[in-house]
């Protein structure tokens, strides 16, 4: 125990690496202050806009009547908001990059629904400041340096074959490393815990499963480290490899990732999709009215109980071709939406930080799934709002001022991914990593006790 | 001496044989995103000219049509990339790239085009430029952290000293192998950017000159760069000291700096949400009045005007179809009052350049970065010139489609006519004319000087300084 202590103590004199965790918690602080201001913005933001047309809302309540359901069906706006998680605050992903509030009318969904949100695109270049960032991407680098030089510092200053003689070197190691996975384990989990108080988050199960993630992942980038120290480079060498390893987790594979979806495909989804409802919603302007009109009852026969149209313009046809040129795309949707959950990709799997990163924002709604699923459930929402007020339109059913109050509202609470294959993806790169080093350490050993070839090999030579 | 410095420093690295593999790993990197970028660029260029050429058909093919229906069809327009879009893709992955126009709506629906979100790359977009500004110090730092602390750790600078050999002559030697793999690999990116632009017919005087400038704009930056790395080398007490130091630097002048930058602006200059804005907008059209609205005092009043113009006393005696003028009318209004409230925004996002162009003096990032995309004509002004030319394209043609409508038909049974195809099909499609290559924010060049001067500064201390400590 009185080991433990003594390097525990030799790693805090250092003025460096007080240095280096006082700048990283800084950091983090700052990044859940940015995040938790963002998110509050947003909330309000979301808030606002409810109330604001929940009195447009009820504004109408005489002027149904007064003005027929169709006028109210073209001129109502309808909010449907994406309430930010709290974890959001933490883990912004990529919702500033969406719409997560939009106003819908009963016209035709898709029209709708796919612009992009309001935003600097400077700013989005150079991206955002948030806590997921800082663990995904800034938290290996802190632990490279803090834990893949100091067996060719000892070395270089002499003291590692005295100590080798003296103790275990193994043993040596092993206790540094989880010395240093210890203290940054701490470091972080208080301020999860600070940050769980400031961004006052919900005591639920997200935290524990944040906090094992985050576990797994310091383990990971660990066991990088001490892959790196068996290879018994000098310092310089060590700070390579690692720092390699790590531009590949955070840069190369995300890029790969990126760019193996970058096909003309995927360029040509969404515009087609608004190309072809527009193109057939104004062509119905110039077809055989009740033909289209025939045909959408027969489509759907629960509204098939209606009169033939008469006169030039009609609202339910109207609605009904605009829920036809819904229809016709609807397939499109699809594509584009799987397109954009973009989970099939292998490349994913070759970076622990992606990995990492698309569980921390799945947890905290923020993912490109999330938005996918909001934006399914906004079209699933449009055909019930469209199941309320098609008996109003089809079969002139009386509207009364309170079914004001009956125009189903838009609600989206988005379920999480289960967060069982990550938490077993990283266990298995940990077991990997585990395992190679064994491997390496038993040959080692075996090299060094075989009588010919005696002589080990210098790791200081080189630098 | 300063080439024996060098050539000693060389065949360290060679030996080493790891840092060379490095660099050119690094290099092979840089190349591939030349390529790969090339290849998106003719994916989305493609997609784009079809799309084009679908719009434009699917306009030109419409049947006989009341023009108010002509309006609502609408048109899809495509903002054209830029030639050097390769080198710094700037905000490309984030805004629209196909815009649809139509009556009444403006930028509506502005279909982004890559499937992964840009956002979940949070190192950047992958691109020369992008490596260049991020990766290459990186590259540089774990290259060269030990460069003077490594040979006063190892006693050899004492010998150096011995030998004569002052700070600044070695300072050079060692800059110069650096400075030696950072041009070799500049090199390759244009020579590579260069064959590609002429692969595709596109090079030309000022796609070469803006890569020129590009590249010697980075080649500066990475200069400031080892200059700074031998510097912090030469005063840390060891190599370890020498790369904390160096990488907080770099954390702070590449990661960090750059994002409270865009938080402060943000913060500084707020912008609405889409949805807000949308509602505003909506309440100020409707303030001004409603045109279906027979006792609407705004519509009254134009009536009064245009009957006095006319000198009629009613508007079934207008000789022109009153229901157009109000059209005209409408979309007049509509399209002033967005451009009063989007020039609000526009005027927060300058704000908040500004306020970025401020932070560059801090990180030159911020600084190489926005020279790049504005030489390239990936920066915000050149998707903000293309909306701005895609919204008068679309109000001219929807006042067009007005004008028809109030010319060519009659009021009574409005609805009911038509007017022929020919009208529109010669209507002029949207011709975008990319403006000629922006100079710089001066903010930000500032920002790339203060960077340069203190490099200079750096570089001649070591004039003054004894090699021994």
């Amino acid at each position: 125990m009185k080991l433990w202590w003594l390097e525990t103590r030799l790693l805090l004199k250092n003025r460096a690496v007080r240095w280096l965790g006082a700048a990283y918690l800084v950091m983090m602080m700052l990044a859940v202050g940015v995040g938790y201001a963002r998110f509050q913005g947003d909330d309000v933001a979301g808030e606002a806009l409810k109330t604001r047309m929940a009195a447009e809302q009820a504004a109408w309540r005489h002027k149904v009547v007064a003005q027929g359901p169709g006028s109210a069906g073209y001129y109502l706006f309808l909010p449907a908001v994406f309430a930010p998680s709290p974890w959001s605050a933490l883990f912004g992903g990529e919702r500033a990059s969406h719409l997560t509030q939009q106003r819908v009318r009963l016209l035709a969904v898709h029209g709708q629904i796919h612009g992009g949100p309001i935003r600097n695109p400077e700013l989005a270049v150079i991206g955002d400041l948030d806590l997921g960032f800082v663990w995904a991407y800034l938290l290996p680098l802190l632990i490279g340096l803090i834990s893949v030089t100091f067996v060719a510092d000892d070395r270089r200053r002499g003291r590692w074959s005295m100590l080798q003689a003296l103790t275990d070197p193994v043993g040596l190691v092993l206790r540094r490393l989880l010395i240093r996975f210890g203290s940054v384990l701490l470091l972080n989990s208080a301020l999860l815990v600070a940050a769980a108080f400031v961004a006052a988050l919900p005591w639920e199960t997200r935290l524990g499963v944040v906090w094992l993630l985050l576990v797994l992942y310091q383990a990971f980038w660990f066991c990088v480290a001490a892959l790196v120290l068996q290879l018994g480079r000098n310092a310089h060498q060590s700070i390579l490899v690692y720092v390699a390893v790590w531009v590949l987790s955070v840069w190369l594979v995300p890029a790969l990732h990126t760019m193996s979806k970058l096909e003309t495909e995927h360029f040509n989804q969404g515009v087609e999709m608004l190309v072809l409802q527009r193109q057939d919603m104004n062509d119905s302007w110039d077809r055989d009215k009740q033909a289209d009109f025939d045909a959408f009852l027969a489509t759907y026969p629960q509204w098939a109980e209606t009169s033939p149209l008469v006169g030039r313009f009609n609202w339910k046809w109207y609605y009904a071709m605009q829920k036809a040129s819904d229809d016709k795309v609807n397939h499109l949707f699809e594509a584009y939406t799987a397109a954009r959950e973009h989970t099939g990709s292998p490349w994913r799997l070759l970076s622990p930080t992606l990995v990492l990163q698309g569980a921390l924002e799945d947890l905290a709604d923020t993912s490109a799934r999330d938005q996918v699923a909001y934006l399914r459930e906004l079209v699933a929402w449009h055909r019930e709002k469209q199941a309320f007020w098609f008996p109003y339109l089809f079969n002139d059913k009386p509207f009364a001022p309170d079914d004001i109050n009956r125009i189903p509202a838009f609600a989206f609470q988005p379920d999480d991914a289960p967060t069982t294959g990550t938490l077993g993806y990283l266990a298995g790169l940990i077991l990997v990593a585990g395992l190679v080093g064994t491997l390496q350490h038993l040959r080692a050993r075996r090299a060094r006790t075989l009588p010919k070839l005696g002589i080990q090999r210098d790791a200081s030579v080189g630098a | 001496m300063v080439l024996e410095i060098m050539r000693r420093e060389w065949t360290r690295h060679r030996r080493n044989k790891l840092p060379l593999a490095l660099v050119a790993l690094v290099g092979m990197m840089l190349i591939a995103t030349v390529v790969v970028h090339g290849i998106q660029h003719r994916a989305l260029a493609e997609a784009q000219a079809h799309w084009q050429q679908t719009s434009d058909e699917l306009w030109a093919s419409q049947p006989d049509r009341h023009p108010h229906r002509v309006a609502h069809y609408g048109h899809v327009v495509v903002r054209p990339q830029p030639a050097l879009s390769f080198m710094a893709p700037g905000v490309t992955a984030h805004v629209g790239n196909y815009l649809f126009l139509e009556a009444h709506r403006q930028n509506s629906s502005s279909i982004r085009a890559a499937a992964v979100a840009p956002a979940t790359l949070k190192l950047g977009f992958p691109s020369p430029v992008g490596l260049l500004l991020t990766f290459w110090p990186l590259l540089l730092i774990v290259l060269g952290y030990s460069a003077f602390s490594h040979e006063w750790e190892s006693g050899r600078l004492f010998w150096l000293a011995s030998m004569g050999v002052s700070a600044w002559r070695l300072a050079l030697g060692k800059a110069a192998v650096f400075a030696g793999y950072t041009l070799a690999v500049l090199a390759a990116v244009g020579l590579t950017g260069a064959f590609w632009l002429g692969f595709h017919g596109q090079l030309d005087g000022a796609a070469l000159t803006g890569l020129a400038a590009q590249l010697t704009v980075l080649g500066g930056y990475n200069g400031g760069w080892i200059v700074l790395i031998l510097f912090v080398s030469f005063h840390s007490r060891d190599s370890n000291q020498s790369l904390y130091r160096l990488l907080a630097l770099w954390l702070l002048l590449v990661v960090l700096v750059p994002r409270l930058a865009g938080e402060v602006a943000r913060f500084q200059y707020p912008t609405p949400d889409r949805a807000t804005f949308e509602t505003a907008l909506a309440e100020a059209v409707h303030a001004v009045g409603d045109a279906h609205n027979p006792n609407d005092p705004y519509f009254s009043d134009f009536r009064a005007q245009t009957l006095a113009r006319y000198g009629v006393d009613s508007i079934d005696a207008l000789p022109v179809n009153w229901n157009g003028l109000v059209m005209v009318e409408g979309e007049r209004i509509t399209s002033e009052l967005f451009q009063e409230h989007f020039g609000r925004i526009t005027a927060q996002f300058e704000g908040q350049d500004r306020c970025l162009g401020w932070f560059s003096w801090v990180s030159p990032v911020l600084a190489v970065r926005q020279i790049c995309q504005t030489v390239a004509g990936t920066d915000r002004g050149g998707s903000a010139h293309f909306e701005a030319a895609a919204e008068a394209f679309r109000f001219a043609l929807i006042q067009k489609l007005n004008h028809l409508h109030g010319h060519e038909i009659k009021r009574e049974n409005d609805r009911g006519q038509k007017v022929s195809a020919r009208h529109w099909r010669d209507m002029a499609l949207f011709d975008y004319q990319p403006p000629p290559p922006q100079t710089p924010d001066a903010r930000f060049l500032a920002g790339g000087l203060v960077w340069l001067v203190l490099a200079a500064l750096m570089l001649a201390g070591f004039r003054r300084k004894e090699v021994l400590r």
